[in-house]
């Protein structure tokens, strides 16, 4: 939302409609492409012969065609699919229905047939970062299948600085890293606050609490820290050029947004070393809906959370931003959620949201 | 209330000044009907004070309850999302809500998300809390573009 004080970014000259429902019943996004079946004119709808589930690839990645580069142009790389789950918020027994949607999504991953390699779970797992709240999550994802990589988000972190879902989930440090058939993927710690409590003297749940309001104007941005840029330098210094980096963030790792902190401060930097690779996708969490920028040979994308989705800020337009999802209905449980399923062909990955706005799960 | 009939009765200084300013509205009143209200400027400094001060109150109080978890149950606060009470669109209120099924005030409609997203009691309508954060609701979007929004499927 505007704040009168700021420097306005410049409105863009037309104002775009908002995503909604045609006549028809079509949904339709907005630049008027529309999302539902029937016409798919920018062919981003897709049916899943598998899990029958609809899932919308996710737009702004030109066709599907253009994204399979010849496996000879790359590393040995070779395919395979993985699942994202995100920000699923859970709040114990006192919230079901956060419960509901992440055992949602649990379950569909579950269905995928072939079975993902691997799930890669971008953070915010929980909402206070308590172990009563970790281990209710935990509980929950038991009963996901294939392997599980975590990287954390701010909710997991401010209340004991991480120890807990470090150890638990993550079973070491982030960041880390990883090769995965021809790929090498960066997991990393992307919600690093300067310190804003020592000085405060908060307690460490005023700390959480802060650094868990989106729009708290407390903490500051989001950063990797130069410590984790010289380990990221020193990491991919043995990597070769031509062998696709997949990197996972909480933040998006570019600046969409600061007043909600859709934002990594040193990002630019985290860029510079990113540069020379030439294949390089990062996938992130935090902003709760579908978005996604391309920034030289860097594509991001976003991740849909299982908890509740989170409006596009007036950044989304002036950036040139691309996949903006229909918007949600408060009184529907599953609407504005979801997760995503990679399939990864020759190197290059594409990215399908599975958007229960359009299909919810049945539960 | 027609402004030149008014400004007759200010005195000849102020008028004069005003009467070419209202030439000038008459002339574009030829193009484009003009609705707008005239603000008499001449308002009491102290009810110009108060009245600042007693909204600016309530604007706070609103800001407090919005980031409030315990307005409902389950933990959640109306700024998990609607930070800065973004996607609220309070000025198109009243207006049709598919969850009532029929034209509602942005009081109402509050109370319908402490309820549903929140499972929060409900307030009286013109209640403190609710008045409240209507007064933080529209405070955060002024200046917005007015957009009445279509809902989701």
């Amino acid at each position: 939302m505007k704040r009168r004080d700021e420097a306005a970014v410049e409105p863009p000259d037309v104002p775009s409609p908002s995503t909604g429902v045609t006549r028809e019943g079509l949904i339709y996004d907005a630049d008027h492409a529309v999302l539902a079946k029937g016409l798919t004119r920018r062919g981003f709808l897709k049916v899943s012969a598998l899990t029958g589930a609809t899932l919308v690839v996710a737009p702004g990645m030109g066709s599907l065609g253009s994204l399979v580069r010849p496996m000879s142009a790359l590393a040995a790389a070779s395919d395979f699919t993985f699942a994202i789950i995100a920000d699923s918020h859970t709040m114990g027994a006192k919230n079901p229905r956060m419960k509901t949607r992440l055992e949602a999504a649990v379950k569909e991953v579950n269905a995928l047939n072939p079975a993902p390699d691997f799930v890669m779970y971008m953070g915010d797992a929980v909402h206070d970062g308590s172990v009563e709240q970790f281990k209710y999550f935990q509980e929950i994802m038991a009963a996901l299948k294939p392997k599980v990589y975590y990287i954390p988000g701010e909710h997991d972190w401010y209340l004991d600085m991480g120890e807990y879902y470090q150890k638990t989930f993550v079973k070491g440090q982030v960041p880390y890293s990883f090769d995965h058939k021809g790929t090498h993927i960066l997991a990393l710690n992307g919600i690093n606050f300067n310190d804003f409590w020592s000085s405060r003297k908060l307690t460490p749940a005023e700390r959480m609490d802060v650094a868990g309001t989106l729009n708290h104007p407390m903490p500051g941005p989001f950063m990797l820290g130069k410590a984790q840029l010289d380990w990221m330098e020193k990491d991919l210094s043995k990597v070769s050029k031509e062998t696709p980096i997949f990197v996972f963030t909480h933040p998006p790792l570019y600046h969409y947004y600061r007043p909600w902190n859709f934002w990594t401060e040193d990002a630019p930097e985290a860029h510079a070393i990113l540069k020379p690779f030439r294949n390089v996708q990062v996938f992130h969490g935090h902003v709760h809906q579908v978005v996604q920028h391309q920034i030289a040979n860097m594509k991001f994308m976003s991740s849909v959370s299982t908890s509740w989705p989170h409006p596009y800020p007036e950044t989304y337009q002036p950036l040139g931003l691309k996949g903006q999802m229909p918007r949600s209905n408060p009184a529907l449980p599953f609407d504005g959620l979801g997760w995503s399923n990679n399939k990864v062909v020759g190197g290059a990955v594409t990215h399908e949201d599975v958007l229960w706005t359009l299909r919810p799960p049945k539960v | 209330m027609n402004p030149s009939r008014m400004w007759l009765k200010w005195p000849l200084a102020v008028a004069a000044v005003f009467v070419v300013v209202s030439a000038a509205q008459a002339a574009q009143a030829a193009d484009v009907p003009q609705r707008k209200h005239v603000q008499n400027p001449q308002l009491a400094p102290e009810l110009v004070k108060k009245t600042q001060e007693e909204t600016a109150k309530a604007i706070k109080r609103g800001d407090d309850l919005w980031h409030d978890r315990s307005l409902g149950t389950n933990g959640m606060a109306c700024n998990m999302c609607h930070p800065d009470a973004a996607v609220t669109h309070p000025e198109t209120y009243p207006k049709y809500k598919q969850q009532f099924g029929r034209v509602v005030s942005v009081q109402q409609f509050i109370n319908w998300c402490i309820q549903v997203p929140l499972q929060g009691k409900s307030h009286e309508l013109g209640s403190d809390e609710l008045v409240a954060l209507e007064a933080y609701m529209n405070d955060q979007n002024r200046g917005q573009v007015m957009e009445i929004g279509v809902p989701g499927p």
